[in-house]
């Protein structure tokens, strides 16, 4: 009975049943799709096909300041998100450590969390200027959030038997600290920055939406008034593909300092 | 006891029982806000501070009675409320259907999950630029960021909902002679729903942060573009008065929405 | 016979958890005194409730008890004696974000051993306990019979008189513990330990016994002492012998009621608290 060559099975039926290649297929048709609606559906006025997008990518790089106003962006993110987590930590600390001090403010801060802030982004470029200092600013006050909670959920749920068992082999206070709350909470604040990297992201973002002068957020408005939704979608994708990569990599942050969890 | 407790990690201060230690924690809380409010006074009164960073308190509370009761705020609220709701029936509606339909299937849902995380991943409220050329200042643009953005959290609510049905009940009902629609009715969305009731929750919350959001960032109309009118005119008390406001509305519309999702967990 | 001194001497050691009119409030343990002598493995039995956890916790200093003293070597105790007490606790006592041999590791730093000695006892803890290959896993890696081998290694190597353990096979099945209970035996032959063992398992308190102190249910009180009377190491062949089964009888008839008081006390508990309603 002949068998089947090994050739034959690399058939498009076996080839269709894995998901990644489905994945590429839709997103390859949303491609086709909006290059079908730009050019025939649509005033070009409005959208630009993603063919004519890509062509034009250089020019948006060669437009005089944009480079420079990525790299504020960029600095911007970097210097919020730094801050934001160092605060995150050591606020989350001090609250979770002390169950008086975690019962009074962490409610506050769940308040704080759930609030739209920016209503107030208007009183951030009022104080702080239109400079990269509000965009800083902004963007810790969105990150700093996510940090804090998952830290003190980090301390607050290490299983009492480890806390036990340490002190009846006479671990004093700092290495309990060091040795037992600090590496159980590990994972947590991992997944704590990769939240906080999402919030930065966002509070700078819309700062610079908002008003900027050497952000991108110049840009995007220069191309929107100008009616140039090419280097517009640009922009934008360069954008959305670093968003896209930040979260990822924090991912992998997150599962590598993770891999003790059983979960 | 004074070392640390199942519920401190560190040796704490002597442990204060029950009522006690709740009552001190109230007092703590008030106090730290009454000292707030306190500082704030005195920083617009007594240390000069410039009233058109800082506007007084007093005014602030003012402006916030005269604008509930001239019904100043009417219109714009009318506005930010119409688009939220406008937003929320598309994104609700489109997020469950389709993520229902992707559900039925294991391998689809295999294939889209991933991409619909990474595309949540990226603020798109950075695509409002494209929203404003496309639709311009008026509602539409933000009705359809709103849409836009909510719609990602309902649908990977409503496909892990769905999805994550024990397939025991499935076999189940099936052994008993249910119909596809028994099946949905009685075993599917039940079952379900607990998820995408937090989905829609979620999904509530991100619309109304968004168009809050996209009319501070570039609208006519909206509570979001009076707070920037006001900012623009450096009317601070005004200014202060309305962000009071605002907040508000948005705290009780998510306590109402949490209500809502408790309460249909519960039944 | 001069009587040697007592490891352990508990004097009037009575606990209640709450106070009295409080919903929490419960008689733990009533007035219960105690010797341990030097070198036994003495095992405490009762049905659920009972307060012998509550009695291992006293002793070695996790708890201060409502009344009473107890003095480890003459000291009084009045808190934990990393030195002198290790504990093995039932459910898994190990960091899961260190390695078995971390974990030994960092016992002693907790204890304070000096850096240079820890690697060779840890070693030497592993290698008694039969894991010397797995010392560079973690945890999650190991089944239960192996993870409560690993805090067993853990508390050999702090090389402490005293070993307090808190039905340490408790989450294992019949067969492990069985296996887990020849090896201890054995071990314990080798150094002389003063052990305090918590259980549930009457097969397991005649078998690895000197003595076995039975209580009575909640407040528990020491009911009776019972003399196993057989040298370690304890053989295999112990386990089917007639003195085991009848040892094991006399248990069983001094337990059997209190297990049922016990269960007539919870079920007791679980309806007044379903009526009382959500909190």
């Amino acid at each position: 009975m002949p068998v089947a060559s090994p050739r034959r099975r690399l058939t498009l039926h076996r080839l269709s049943r894995r998901p990644w290649v489905a994945r590429v297929a839709v997103i390859a048709a949303l491609f086709v799709l909006w290059e079908v609606a730009a050019r025939w559906l649509v005033d070009p006025l409005f959208l630009s096909p993603p063919s004519q997008v890509i062509a034009s990518l250089d020019k948006v790089f060669s437009t005089r300041g944009v480079p420079a106003a990525l790299q504020v962006t960029l600095f911007e993110l970097t210097v919020a998100f730094v801050l934001a987590v160092a605060i995150g930590l050591a606020l989350g600390l001090a609250i979770g450590l002390q169950p008086l001090v975690r019962r009074s403010f962490f409610p506050i801060v769940l308040l704080l969390y759930g609030m739209p802030q920016v209503t107030i982004l208007p009183l951030f470029i009022l104080f702080f200027g239109i400079g990269a200092a509000s965009k800083i600013a902004f963007g810790i006050t969105h990150g700093v959030f996510p940090v804090i909670v998952t830290v003190v959920a980090g301390v607050q749920n290490l299983k009492p038997i480890l806390l036990t068992s340490a002190r009846s082999m006479g671990a004093n206070r700092w290495q309990i600290f060091r040795y037992v709350i600090f590496p159980h909470m590990v994972p947590s604040f991992f997944a704590g920055m990769r939240l906080g990297m999402s919030g930065v992201l966002l509070g700078v973002l819309l700062a610079e939406l908002y008003v900027s002068i050497a952000g991108i957020g110049y840009f995007t408005t220069l191309f929107t008034q100008n009616f140039d939704p090419t280097k517009l979608l640009g922009l934008i994708g360069v954008l959305a593909a670093m968003a896209i990569v930040l979260n990822a990599v924090a991912r992998r942050f997150e599962n590598r300092f993770a891999r003790w969890r059983a979960e | 006891m004074a070392s640390g407790t199942a519920e401190s990690p560190l040796p704490t201060l002597p442990r204060l029982r029950g009522r006690v230690g709740r009552g001190l924690s109230r007092l703590i809380q008030a106090g730290f806000l009454l000292s707030l409010i306190v500082v704030w006074y005195l920083a617009a009164n007594r240390w000069g501070v410039n009233p058109l960073l800082l506007p007084n308190p007093v005014a602030v509370y003012d402006n916030l009675l005269d604008i509930l009761r001239s019904g100043d705020f009417v219109d714009d609220l009318a506005t930010t409320l119409g688009e939220l709701a406008s937003a929320f029936a598309i994104s609700a509606a489109s997020g469950v259907a389709l993520g229902y339909l992707i559900s039925r299937s294991r391998y689809w849902t295999n294939v889209f999950e991933p991409l619909l995380a990474a595309i949540y991943a990226i603020p798109i409220i950075l695509f409002l630029p494209l929203f404003v050329l496309f639709f311009g200042l008026g509602p539409a643009s933000k009705i359809a960021l709103g849409a836009s953005i909510s719609f990602f959290p309902i649908i990977i609510n409503t496909i892990a909902g769905f999805g994550h049905v024990d397939r025991l009940f499935v076999t189940a009902a099936r052994s008993m002679g249910a119909s596809d629609y028994h099946l949905f009715r009685y075993v599917l969305l039940p079952a379900a729903s607990p998820v995408i009731l937090t989905g829609l929750r979620m999904g509530f919350t991100t619309a109304l942060l968004s168009i809050i959001g996209s009319e501070t960032l570039a609208s006519l109309a909206g509570l979001g573009h009076r707070i920037v009118h006001l900012a623009e005119a450096m009317e601070m008390a005004r200014m202060f008065a309305y962000i009071v406001f605002v907040v508000a509305i948005a705290v009780t519309l998510n306590a109402v929405v949490s209500a809502l999702e408790a309460r249909g967990k519960r039944d | 016979m001069a009587t040697a001194e007592a490891a352990i001497k508990v004097r009037g050691v009575f606990h209640r958890f709450g106070e009295e009119g409080e919903q929490r409030f419960v008689r733990a343990l009533a007035e219960t005194s105690l010797d341990v002598a030097q070198g036994e493995l003495l095992c405490l039995i009762g049905p659920s409730g009972c307060g012998k956890s509550t009695l291992l916790n006293i002793m070695g200093g996790l708890m201060e008890p409502s009344s009473g003293i107890v003095e480890v070597h003459g000291q009084r105790v009045r808190g934990p004696l990393p030195r002198e007490i290790a504990f093995v606790f039932q459910e898994n006592s190990l960091f899961p974000w260190n390695t078995v041999i971390e974990n030994i590791e960092l016992g002693m730093t907790f204890q304070g051993v000096a850096k240079s000695e820890r690697a060779a006892r840890a070693a030497d803890a592993l290698e008694a306990v039969g894991l010397k290959e797995f010392a560079q896993h973690y945890p999650a890696q190991l089944s239960g019979g192996m993870r409560q081998r690993a805090a067993l290694a853990r508390a050999l190597s702090l090389k402490t008189p005293i070993l307090l353990m808190d039905e340490p096979f408790g989450a294992l099945d019949e067969q492990t513990r069985m296996i887990l209970g020849e090896d201890l035996s054995v071990l314990l032959a080798r150094n002389r330990k003063t052990i305090v063992f918590v259980t549930h398992s009457l097969g397991e308190a005649v078998f690895l016994a000197d003595r076995v102190a039975v209580f009575s249910a909640r407040p528990g009180s020491i009911k009776q002492l019972i003399v196993v009377g057989e040298p370690h190491p304890r053989k295999p062949e112990f386990a089917t012998s007639a003195k085991f089964t009848s040892l094991r009888n006399q248990l069983y008839g001094l337990l059997h009621d209190e297990i049922r008081k016990a269960v007539q006390q919870s079920t007791a508990a679980d309806t007044a608290r379903a009526e009382a309603g959500p909190a």
